[in-house]
């Protein structure tokens, strides 16, 4: 079938967007293809109708558990019924029912994670597999923003499913990166694919302050005047909840926090409140926003500034998806990155953590180091990077590890750790010279990606005197007419008024 | 004054100073163990089982100290706080402010009434949308149970439609009208339909001015008050019974004494159950005291003769004594088992305490 038909038939699209048809082309004549495209280019759309011409089931790891219902929903709703994903949340019974219709999916959704499970990994091995999808590839790089141990074990897994086409999508990899997909991942004789990551409709603003009240009084100001619907990013749960209190407190009813605290359906309820233009702002933690396809977000405010190059750009990357002018704005404060930088203190564990966790071996509690690894008190990526560690060194459930083992697990351990703290800081550093510098920021960001700048530019950035007003006329939502419940509960059931 | 104190001095005030604080937070947060359960109904609080559910111990404590602090409740001995008479006075004051409460029944329906919720919820939710010819939403539950019942019971004509949404007005508006007007914004408002997401309790609290608690007990009291509807009359609740008619008729046993209960329906013995299971003598008896109370169908017969069951029903309503030891000087040939038996099974929800 022409491609261009199929797009017509499942989507009702004329067009493909720039990149898509390629990659779809080169999967469908067998190519492994590591793409690389900004958020919001339609990376699904590529592997759905890739599977579909195909005529094949595909299997698509994702390290974002917690956004992969939102993708099978997303699936589901655009046409494709048999999707499943199967990660954590799942519950043991409803794991067997999937497992025991595998065959019956067209989509399966994994976390790499859960691909350890021997159970869950044979019945993977018991169907046929089109296509390996590694989404978020970068995760595979120790150089990258989300580095996820396992996986570096895809390779392998892919290897048992029978070797089915690879495709690695990525948003943001600067080009060491790349390189680390293509190796870790076994690709061979892949088709590359990079795209810019440059969104030409995103004007790129950075204010500076020295005061925190100006820094909110600015923030105040520009959530009143800008057109939206719009995105707050605070760098913690408990400033997106003091941001909204404020702004509710001056008036403003469609806006409201999004956490990782939230109860699940709250959660759901506020996101689809935002999706249903219920809601004109969302203030949220990183937690919210990926997946989130809203295509007419107008601005993207950092009210304080991101850990990393890569993940301001995936953020900011949620704005103007239908490629209308739309402002990322980032209002910076030098006590933003102590935030980031405690966080990359704390995430990994310490020398004593990981000298308690391969202690000597106590008789009295006969714990496993898997044990001790749970007693540490780590947070959940330092527990992922140390699982992931003393599994593959095989003494993960040991209770009694040999001493000269162990010292030397330690002393590579520690090594390790210090080596991903300074990627990290170095991270943390990259940002704050990007946020300081007084040139193009929009150049600045093409030439951390290892792109060629870029000359004639308009609307450009701060740096480049791009205003901020063009992007103001807030409208406020036309207030529901309130409604007595009667009323209400007769609209939902359309009873005659 | 939040309902938290409220509910707080009420059960102080029920308890009066038989329990500790730990077993009123346990009562609170609806843990599920013999002894919390029985003392629900023991002190006749079984509507605030699980009434604050998720509230932190620290929470717990600082509602008690501050109550402490203002003089409403005052030191009975250690960790046993009653009602001041400055407390007794303000309780009866605010007595009829959260009427609403006396339609909440945790006890009963605490562990069912999420998945009843996702499944409502989720059900008109397609039914609004689908009465505007609006099949392209996207769904505010993703709990697979919920969505795989919607999708069984989900009339496929536009005629179904028409004739379900109809009739589920009317049973919701039925329900509806026996609550408080604020009970019932709140409910409408949280539930999702055309061109609407419903509220978060957040917002619902926010735009009624209540505390966040308040408004979600006053939405769980609706949820109840739906569930007792059904249960009483299910044929008057045809719709709503055919979407959450089989959680409701699950008794409130913990999980052990429905193991327990399971043996003995297959006719088991005490002692071989008791060998089975593992069990201490006295877990058995809680065991059956539980099952005695929550299950209408099982008999007391063989533990007790109906001749001493009368005799202890007569006595125990002519003197209304809420502790055993009295009864069972009124009854020194039978056990202590044999008294928990009887008031489990015929004083109803009054009397069903521990022995100990």
């Amino acid at each position: 079938m022409q491609l261009e038909a199929a797009l017509k038939q499942y989507y009702g699209f004329d067009d493909f967007r720039p990149g898509q048809k390629e990659i779809v082309e080169d999967i469908l004549s067998g190519h492994d293809v590591l793409g690389m495209l900004p958020t919001g280019t339609g990376k699904t759309l590529i592997y759905q109708l890739a599977a579909v011409l195909l005529k094949g089931r595909a299997l698509i790891v994702s390290p974002l558990v917690s956004l992969m219902q939102d993708q099978v929903d997303q699936f589901k709703q655009t046409g494709f019924k048999r999707t499943v994903a199967l990660n954590s949340f799942l519950e043991h019974s409803e794991k067997r029912l999937v497992l025991d219709h595998l065959k019956d999916y067209q989509f399966v959704f994994v976390s790499p994670e859960i691909m350890q499970n021997k159970y869950i990994r044979s019945a993977l091995l018991s169907v046929k597999w089109s296509l390996f999808v590694v989404d978020e590839a970068h995760c595979i790089s120790q150089w990258g923003h989300e580095f996820r141990p396992y996986y570096l074990d895809l390779a392998l897994i892919k290897k048992e499913l029978g070797d089915p086409v690879c495709l690695a999508l990525t948003a943001t990899a600067a080009v060491k990166v790349q390189e680390d997909i293509l190796k870790y991942l076994e690709m061979r004789d892949a088709k590359v694919h990079i795209h810019s990551v440059n969104r030409p409709n995103i004007s790129l603003f950075v204010e500076s302050f020295s005061d925190q009240e100006q820094k909110q009084d600015r923030a105040l100001d520009l959530i009143t005047e800008l057109k939206g619907p719009g995105i707050v990013y605070t760098n913690t749960r408990r400033g997106a909840e003091q941001l909204v209190t404020v702004l509710l407190e001056r008036g403003m009813r469609d806006v409201s926090y999004y956490h990782g605290g939230m109860e699940q359906d709250e959660r759901l309820l506020v996101q689809k409140q935002f999706l249903n233009s219920q809601l004109q702002l969302i203030v949220c933690t990183n937690a919210f926003g990926m997946g989130i396809n809203k295509p007419d977000i107008r601005y993207v405010i950092h009210y304080n500034a991101p850990s990393n190059v890569e993940g301001y750009v995936q953020e900011i990357g949620r704005a103007g998806r239908d490629l209308q002018p739309s402002a990322a704005i980032l209002l910076y404060h030098p006590a933003d990155l102590e935030v980031p930088f405690h966080f990359i203190e704390n995430e990994l564990p310490d020398d004593n953590q990981i000298d308690y966790i391969l202690s000597d071996y106590d008789v009295l509690s006969e714990t496993t180091l898997s044990d001790r690894l749970q007693l540490a008190g780590i947070s959940e990526t330092g527990q992922r990077f140390m699982e992931y560690h003393l599994n593959t060194s095989g003494v993960l459930d040991e209770k009694c590890v040999p001493e000269v083992k162990r010292e030397s697990l330690k002393k590579a351990l520690k090594k390790k750790i210090e080596e991903r703290k300074r990627e990290k800081l170095k991270s943390l550093r990259m940002i704050e010279k990007w946020i300081m510098d007084e040139g193009c920021k929009r150049n600045m960001l093409l030439k951390y990606f290892g792109e060629e700048e870029i000359a004639v530019k308009n609307h450009c950035c701060s740096g480049c005197q791009d205003e901020l007003t063009r992007f103001y006329g807030k409208k406020d939502i036309e207030d529901h007419i309130y409604q007595a419940w009667e009323d209400e509960l007769k609209r939902l059931f359309r009873q005659e008024v | 004054m939040d309902i938290c104190f409220a509910i707080m001095m009420d059960i102080l005030q029920k308890v009066d100073g038989s329990r500790k604080c730990s077993g009123i937070y346990y009562i609170l947060t609806g843990k599920k163990t013999s002894q919390s359960l029985s003392d629900s109904q023991w002190f006749k609080i079984d509507h605030y089982y699980a009434s604050l559910k998720g509230l932190t111990l620290d929470d717990f404590n600082s509602i008690i100290d501050e109550l402490y602090t203002d003089e409403l409740i005052k030191l009975k001995e250690d960790n046993v706080f009653v009602l001041t008479k400055k407390g007794a006075t303000f309780l009866e004051e605010i007595s009829g402010t959260y009427s609403f409460i006396e339609k909440l029944n945790g006890l009963k329906y605490a562990s069912i009434e999420q998945r009843c919720w996702q499944i409502i919820t989720l059900f008109v939710q397609s039914l609004s949308n689908s009465l505007y010819n609006n099949f392209d939403f996207s769904p505010v539950i993703r709990e697979r149970e919920a969505a795989e019942k919607v999708r069984i019971l989900f009339p496929r004509t536009e005629q179904q439609r028409k004739h379900v949404a109809s009739l589920l007005y009317n049973e919701l508006n039925a329900v509806l009208q026996e609550c408080d007007s604020e009970c019932a914004e709140i409910f409408v408002k949280k539930l999702s339909g055309y061109n609407r997401v419903g509220h978060t309790f957040e917002q619902s609290a926010r735009e009624w001015g209540l505390s966040r608690v308040e408004t979600v007990l006053r939405f769980r009291s609706v949820l109840h008050v739906i569930f007792k509807s059904i249960r009483e009359q299910p044929e008057m609740y045809h719709v709503l019974n055919s979407l959450i008619g089989d959680f409701i008729v699950v008794p409130a046993l913990t999980k052990s004494a429905m193991q327990t209960y399971h043996l003995l329906k297959k006719e088991k013995d005490l002692q071989e159950i008791m060998k089975i299971r593992n069990l201490k003598l006295s877990t058995m008896e809680d065991h059956l005291v539980e099952i005695a109370r929550e299950i209408p169908e099982f008999s007391i017969q063989p533990y007790v003769s109906d001749e001493d069951k009368e005799r202890v029903i007569l006595f125990y309503n002519k003197t209304k004594k809420n502790k055993l030891r009295p009864i069972k000087e009124a009854f020194p040939h039978l056990t202590y088992l044999q008294l928990r038996l009887v008031l489990a099974k015929e004083g109803g929800k009054h009397a069903v305490g521990s022995s100990t």
